[in-house]
């Protein structure tokens, strides 16, 4: 009943291979081919200590079932991690929603010069990777005559701005009361909290960019390779769900910065805007700016008919916003 | 049989040497930053300091507040240029052209409201909302200017910007700035060209003629200057 | 089971033994496929940023492969129709290879999804926090590995019980078998309702796709196996019956002729509405400010796909060489159709408007293709064993191996049983 007796067809030469001798000539290959195997996977020998994550990470819990003490072994692990690569001593908190709180953001679109100081801010406050440079807001710079977004021009360059032909409109993440990336995200990684902002658990989310197809405001980012951060320009100030530094193969996006907001400071686009044309507060106060705001002037939202509900308001004044003179051909003076 | 097997395996063994042999180094381009962005960029400071008295000249105990040298000649009631003292103040402020509708005529520490009351440079606000009543009405609300600090008072203050903190009260319209870097992403499109199907698809285009030009206004020497001017505050 | 170990071991070794075609054609693609572990290692090392992706155009050639793939899989088991609802008989041995090619063809998908994950290192995420209902994502990922699992259940019980030389029971596999024609369904559908559901990507936002999935599908699907049995009859003792080829052929001139027609559709409400919602279609048929990078691609496609199809109306491909030929046309157009035509213009333009187009890396393209090579090597092992099973060669009482090979051409064993067929009625 074995398989290696002598074979009765001795003129069928690849008889050999049958017998045990036959079978280890071929072995040769088998070999040949393991070593191609294992040298297929020698790049890997570059693999450095961030990429391949600890046990404490791998079994670490999604962010809505941590408890205490799992939150803290987290934030210490994150304080490690930022120590090591940057060698600065971050403060690293869980900065959770507070109760009768609903973020509202709204932008004055006659105020909006395209200065493009509030990208840059951004970038600053929430540890984004520099190269390849990650930018949560895209200020698009619109032609007059219509709030169409996809007519944008995202990379104008002028000597100054505003242009008198154009006026601007910053997007960034809308945080959805209907998000679609919510929706769609399989695992859970991220999700609307109470006050309002759409988050993502960075340990949790898998890097299959789900979220980032469907999302209607192109406001989400996916880091493609490993964030590069100069050591000279970590802001210390992190919290786990916004602006502590990503790694590779994870989603970032805006998130109101929640590290700020949610202790009632404002937003850092918002605190450098020149001309006060963002406006931040709970929508829930009515006397609050953005209640105000939405009570009282002519607000509108984008792409509106596909229905997520966003908490991100545009308006607009009397008019473009314009640097010089009054109504076109008047009102020059001496 | 074996010189497949040879030929094979040697196959297998010259891709292994390869594999190992070649460098793992990363030859992907990554987008750089296009300049590095300084703290003066991203200032949060306001753009003009607010003024709670009068500028004087001198300092300390030599200190000339401006009452101190108005005192001392008369006003003409009528006048509407600058005079030699002032240069460096311009004033384009629309159909706003005379110097005492908001200063006051007797003591120039002060300024006016309506009826010729007076209240000091620390209301200036005020004094903005006499003629431009509908906007104050939006700052008071938060709605118009600019609020830094805390949204939720309870926390922590809330820094509401006063009008000439941001406007210069005698050219008061919004100069320029010049822009930051725009996007730099892993692959860039081009800009935006504003060919046929852009202005097809534009409704205000379509009446407009060409971009660039209002309607029924021929582009003026004026037209071009405000784009292409730096920001000064320049005269027409 | 120790007997079903000693299946699994016979089939192991069998899979190293062939003639030169074979070891050349399986040393072929275990390079490819080697290449792509290669090319796959670098990419885990530095990211993603390896391959031509972008923020705008997030998904690309994996998904493409990947959604081309599913079609693929769904229509390998459209044989099993005509086999066990319309009892066919004859082409009973087919089915086995078709719900093989959906095994080989579901395998590959999953290496596609994994490939295009930014963190391997946590799938196991999905199991513990699993947003289903309501992330078709979630839909996919059951679907796609019950429907492995189904396939490989049929083909393991019906092959082992040709190996064993016993009837299958018909309570373990029939149940399965019309399981199966309900879920290559459900995957495809699934698949689209991926994209379908996006109510940001216009492009996608349309009814229109998962029947055109379907249809293309069950063109493509069928083409890959007139192909293998075209390949079968060749290369192995297996003999083809005529009606398999016609069957098929049939199923494929259907499905394509509906597939035109839909196109027709889509094209039609594109273009003849010429919203803002139409950019991307704009994009992909004619260009878009200045950019045409797919409408080559298109084109061609199309182009391809109706030659195809006049081809299949004709009676000239009753001939095996047309009828290959147009099977190849067919499945390099639907490829490109729906991958380049389908998935990576909904990026362009981006929802703000934004024109970057996508072109696959050299990384991205040997991950791509290295593991298609292990997919068409795993297909080819079950081939390998599949053939011998059903010729009775390879059975629990033929003791020797060798036996195994004695339908290779040109071998001593072949040539004297052939005579022996000769000789005999046959």
């Amino acid at each position: 009943m074995t398989e290696d007796t002598k074979p009765e067809f001795a003129e069928v030469t690849h008889e050999r291979s049958f017998s045990r001798r036959g079978f280890l000539r071929n072995g040769l290959s088998v070999v040949g081919a393991m070593t191609a195997c294992v040298g297929a996977l020698s790049p890997l020998r570059e693999l450095d200590g961030d990429d391949i994550p600890s046990v404490e990470k791998f079994l670490q819990r999604h962010y809505k079932e941590m408890n205490g003490t799992e939150m803290a072994s987290a934030l210490e692990r994150i304080r490690r991690e930022v120590k090591k690569r940057w060698d600065i001593d971050p403060v690293v908190r869980d900065v959770r929603a507070k109760d009768g709180v609903e973020f509202v953001y709204a932008l004055n679109l006659s105020r909006c010069i395209g200065c493009r100081k509030c990208v840059h801010a951004c970038v600053e406050e929430n540890n984004q990777s520099r190269s390849p440079e990650i930018q949560y807001i895209r200020v698009l710079e619109m032609p007059r005559g219509t709030t169409d977004i996809e007519k944008g021009n995202h990379h104008y360059d002028r000597p100054t701005v505003p242009d008198d032909d154009h006026f601007y409109m910053p997007i960034q993440c809308h945080q959805c009361a209907d998000a679609p990336c919510v929706k769609v995200c399989p695992v859970e990684a991220t999700w609307t909290e109470k006050d309002g902002i759409t988050v993502i658990d960075y340990d949790w989310c898998i890097g299959c960019r789900y979220c980032e197809a469907a999302c209607p405001y192109w406001a989400r980012r996916f880091n493609y390779t490993k964030p590069e951060i100069p050591a000279a320009d970590i802001n210390p100030e992190m919290s786990y769900l916004s602006n502590r530094p990503r790694e590779k193969g994870v989603m970032e996006k805006c998130t109101f910065c929640l590290h700020r907001t949610r202790e009632g400071k404002m937003p850092a686009c918002l605190e450098v805007c020149p001309t006060g044309a963002r406006k931040f507060g709970n929508v829930l106060d009515p006397d609050s700016e953005v209640s105000q705001i939405l009570k009282n002037k002519r607000v509108f939202v984008l792409k509106e008919e596909v229905g997520t509900l966003p908490r991100f308001f545009y308006y607009f004044d009397e008019r473009y916003p314009r640097t010089e003179g009054g109504l076109d051909g008047e009102g020059e003076t001496k | 049989m074996s010189g497949t097997n040879l030929g094979v395996s040697g196959i297998f063994f010259a891709l292994a040497a390869w594999f190992f042999l070649a460098p793992a180094t990363d030859p992907y381009p990554s987008s750089k930053p296009v300049r590095a962005i300084t703290p003066e960029d991203i200032s949060t400071a306001p753009r003009r300091v607010r003024m709670t008295e009068p500028p004087g000249i001198g300092e300390g105990a030599f200190r000339l507040s401006c009452q101190e040298c108005h005192k001392l000649f008369p006003s003409d009631r009528d006048v509407r240029v600058r005079l030699s003292q002032h240069e460096d103040i311009h004033l384009n402020h629309g159909l706003n052209s005379w110097c005492f509708n908001c200063h006051s005529l007797e003591d120039r520490n002060k300024l006016v409201l309506e009826k010729d009351e007076e209240i000091g440079f620390d209301r200036v606000e005020e004094l903005c909302a006499k003629c431009h009543g509908t906007v104050y009405r939006d700052w008071e609300r938060g709605m118009h200017g600019r609020t830094n600090g805390y949204w939720d008072t309870s926390a922590g203050e809330a820094e509401r910007l006063v009008c000439t903190q941001c406007h210069d009260p005698h050219s008061p319209a919004y100069s320029s700035y010049e822009p930051l870097p725009g996007p730099n992403t892993l692959r860039m499109g081009e800009p935006l060209q504003d060919g046929h199907d852009e202005r097809k698809r534009n409704p205000l285009m379509q009446w407009r003629g060409q971009s660039g030009q209002e309607s029924g206004h021929e582009p003026t020497q004026a037209d071009h200057e405000s784009t292409l001017a730096p920001h000064s505050e320049d005269e027409e | 089971m120790k007997e079903y170990l000693r299946f699994l071991k016979r089939c192991f070794r069998l899979s190293f033994i062939g003639d030169r075609r074979y070891i050349a054609w399986m040393t072929f693609l275990s390079i490819v496929a080697l290449l792509g572990l290669n090319a796959y290692a670098k990419q885990l090392v530095f990211g993603l940023a390896t391959t031509g992706l972008t923020d705008q155009v997030s998904w690309g050639l994996y998904i493409a492969n990947f959604t081309f793939l599913v079609g693929m899989a769904a229509a390998a088991v459209m044989l099993v129709i005509p086999v066990y609802i319309y009892r066919n008989k004859e082409l009973h041995d087919l089915v086995i290879f078709g719900e093989l090619l959906a095994v080989a063809s579901i395998i590959m998908c999953l290496m596609f999804v994994v490939v295009d994950m930014g963190r391997v290192d946590r799938m196991h995420h999905m199991l513990l926090r699993f947003n289903f209902p309501i992330s078709m994502l979630t839909w996919d990922v059951i679907v796609l590995n019950v429907y492995l699992v189904l396939n490989l259940h049929i083909c393991g019980y019906l092959i082992y019980c040709a190996y064993m030389h016993r009837t299958p029971s018909k309570m373990f596999y029939i149940p399965f078998v019309f399981m199966a024609i309900l879920w290559a369904v459900s995957i495809h559908t699934v698949t689209a309702f991926l994209y379908v559901g996006l109510g940001g990507r216009p492009f996608w936002n349309s009814a229109i796709i998962a029947p055109r999935f379907l249809a293309s599908a069950f063109a493509a699907g069928p083409a890959f196996l007139i192909l293998t049995m075209v390949a079968l009859d060749r290369f192995t003792a297996y003999i083809v019956p005529e009606k398999a080829f016609l069957t098929l052929r049939n199923i494929v001139t259907v499905a394509m002729t509906i597939n035109m027609f839909l196109l027709g559709c889509e094209v039609f409400t594109e273009f003849y509405t010429d919203s803002a919602h139409s950019a991307s279609a704009r994009y992909l048929f004619l260009g878009l400010n200045g950019y045409h990078g797919l409408v080559p691609w298109i084109w061609s496609a199309i182009a391809m796909n109706a030659v195809a199809l006049t081809i299949l109306y004709l009676p000239m491909t009753r001939r095996r060489g047309f009828m290959s030929v147009a099977c190849v046309l067919l499945i390099v157009g639907i490829w490109i159709e729906k991958g380049m035509g389908l998935i990576v213009p909904a990026f362009i333009p981006t929802p703000l408007g934004e024109m970057v187009e996508y072109s696959p890396t050299l990384n991205e393209t040997l991950v791509s293709l290295g593991i298609w090579a292990f997919g068409l090597l795993v297909y080819t092992i079950f081939i390998r064993i599949t053939v011998p099973v059903l010729s009775g060669r390879l059975a629990v009482d033929r003791l020797y191996l060798r036996d195994a090979v004695a339908d290779l051409p040109w071998s001593a064993a072949r040539l004297s049983e052939t005579k022996e067929n000769e000789g005999s009625a046959s």
